[in-house]
């Protein structure tokens, strides 16, 4: 019934929301509630393919490099943060400036031990089914089982004890000090995991795009757009803002050429965060 | 008594410029002792430096526990709880959050905190309710419940009655009286009425440094206040 309404590959569609969810949640921690304008958040993306890939390398197991990536992602994030970019949380700009300097740092280095020539990780799962006539590749079911256990998690751990503690860290770093928890630790956790959620979904992408030197850059802006569309710090504000960013971006695919949804989806995103504040009021 | 807090010779301020300069002082176990003082006295300052808010020179211990240039997470885990001035809530979290949170470091101290809630009976109406949306005075009592959860032997407050309806200081007032029974209270205050209701020990800070000191009663009554404060 739904294939005779649905293009037969409109599970593409839940699919790029689940990719717009996995690239934004890690930029969510660090620019949405640390309020670190991270521009090297695509390279953490980075980070989590190329871990994939080299394991895949060595051992043979693309779905190994995608349970290691996202610790590598996250033990990078933590020594970057503890390194750089502690010192500059009252400096936002800075924050730009320092990130910038460490995403070419990174993705040179990487092009240094990789080259520039494409590499593929393999997609663990290479095969689909078939529901009510709409076919769902395996992998991209995974994404958006991926996707949705974050989030679900995420939500669950904002109630538990460490939850609260991150918040208040967050919320007011100074009574968080004087309240006896360690607000640099607190810090350094959350960017961890944003670093290591971004090396997740970089890892989890890696099979179903090819890899390069460029890989986090592609999706460094539409992580963006995704949270400051949402309204950063805001975890319901984000998953809507991929809905709509991402489901516009995947009905739009089909209809016209890729330049051209991209082109309309960014002025979505431009209406969308000028009418944002006429809805919040409202 | 004892000494629960020894401050000696502190000197801070903000960059190159000093606020407080070669301050010394005691508070002895289960005492109540109030810095009094007019505004840009250096009181906040102090209480920032002692509570490991602001680098300074000179040393500060607790209970024989040496706190000099202790972060202030460490500094709270040693017993000292600080009440501040100003933003002493956590935007976004619930009433309940906040008590969760500031029994984190002590799972013993429910039947504590329970007891500091009976002497604010309206806090435990809200609850649910996001902290930054209680009143002034509902917000520095809860600042008091979190401070006193962790079983401090020392807790500084500044200001705790800046701002709040009579009704409301009072009931404060009260709290803090029933508090100095069992820790000891170091609490910075420019309600004059406040500090003589506390009737306990009282420093005087002029541009940084202490002027007096003594009964805060018989400072009072010798006019001697009314001098220094311009009451």
């Amino acid at each position: 019934m739904f294939g005779a309404v649905l293009p037969i590959d409109s599970f593409s569609v839940v699919a790029l929301i689940a990719t717009f969810l996995l690239i934004s949640l890690g930029l969510h921690f660090s620019f949405g509630l640390l309020n670190i304008i991270n521009m090297v958040h695509g390279e953490f993306i980075l980070i989590g393919a190329y871990t994939a890939y080299q394991v895949q390398e060595w051992t043979g197991s693309s779905l190994l490099g995608m349970v290691i990536a996202p610790f590598v992602a996250a033990a990078l994030g933590a020594f970057s943060e503890f390194i750089l970019i502690r010192r500059l949380y009252l400096r936002p700009l800075d924050t730009l400036l320092v990130t910038f300097g460490l995403s070419l740092i990174i993705r040179q280095g990487i092009q240094l031990i990789y080259t520039a020539n494409p590499k593929q990780v393999d997609d663990p799962i290479s095969r689909s089914i078939e529901v009510v006539g709409i076919n769902i590749p395996l992998w991209r079911l995974v994404l958006v089982i991926a996707a949705l256990v974050l989030v679900a998690s995420w939500l669950l751990l904002n109630e538990t004890s460490l939850g609260v503690r991150w918040r208040a860290a967050v919320a007011n770093p100074e009574l968080a000090e004087v309240m006896g928890f360690s607000r640099n630790s607190a810090r350094t956790s959350l960017f961890a995991v944003g670093c290591g959620v971004a090396g997740l979904a970089g890892a989890l992408l890696a099979p179903i795009n090819t890899l390069s030197p460029q890989f986090g850059l592609r999706f460094l802006i539409y992580s963006f757009l995704v949270v400051i569309l949402g309204k950063p710090g805001s975890l319901k504000g984000m998953i809507i803002a991929a809905c709509v960013l991402g489901g516009s971006l995947g009905i739009l695919q089909f209809h016209v050429s890729t330049v051209y949804a991209q082109m309309i989806v960014l002025l979505v995103a431009i209406v969308a965060t000028r009418l944002r504040p006429l809805l919040q009021k409202n | 008594m004892s000494e629960c807090l020894k401050v000696e010779a502190l000197t801070t301020g903000y960059g190159s410029t000093t606020i407080v300069r070669e301050v010394s002082l005691t508070v002895q176990r289960g005492e109540v002792l109030c810095i009094l003082g007019l505004n840009g006295a250096g009181k906040t300052t102090l209480l920032k430096a002692l509570a490991g808010l602001l680098p300074y020179t000179g040393s500060v211990s607790l209970n024989g526990a040496n706190l000099s240039h202790k972060s202030g997470a460490v500094i709270n885990r040693t017993g000292f709880a600080y009440v501040p001035q100003e933003q002493g809530v956590f935007p976004g979290l619930s009433v309940e959050e906040h008590l969760r949170l500031s029994r984190h470091f002590s799972d013993s101290n429910r039947l504590l905190q329970g007891q500091m809630l009976e002497l604010f009976p309206t806090l435990k109406e809200r609850f649910a309710q996001n902290a930054q949306t209680l009143s002034g005075g509902q917000r520095k009592m809860l600042g008091i419940v979190m401070a006193l959860s962790s079983s401090p032997s020392l807790v500084v407050m500044d200001e705790p009655t800046e701002g709040v309806a009579p009704v409301v200081r009072e009931q404060l007032v009260n709290a803090l009286k029933a508090i100095a029974d069992t820790v000891s209270v170091l609490i910075v205050e420019q309600n004059l009425d406040t500090a003589l209701a506390l009737d306990g020990r009282g420093l005087v800070m002029e541009q940084g440094r202490i002027v007096a000191s003594g009964s805060v009663r018989e400072m009072y009554d010798s006019g001697q206040l009314e001098k220094l404060l311009a009451v």
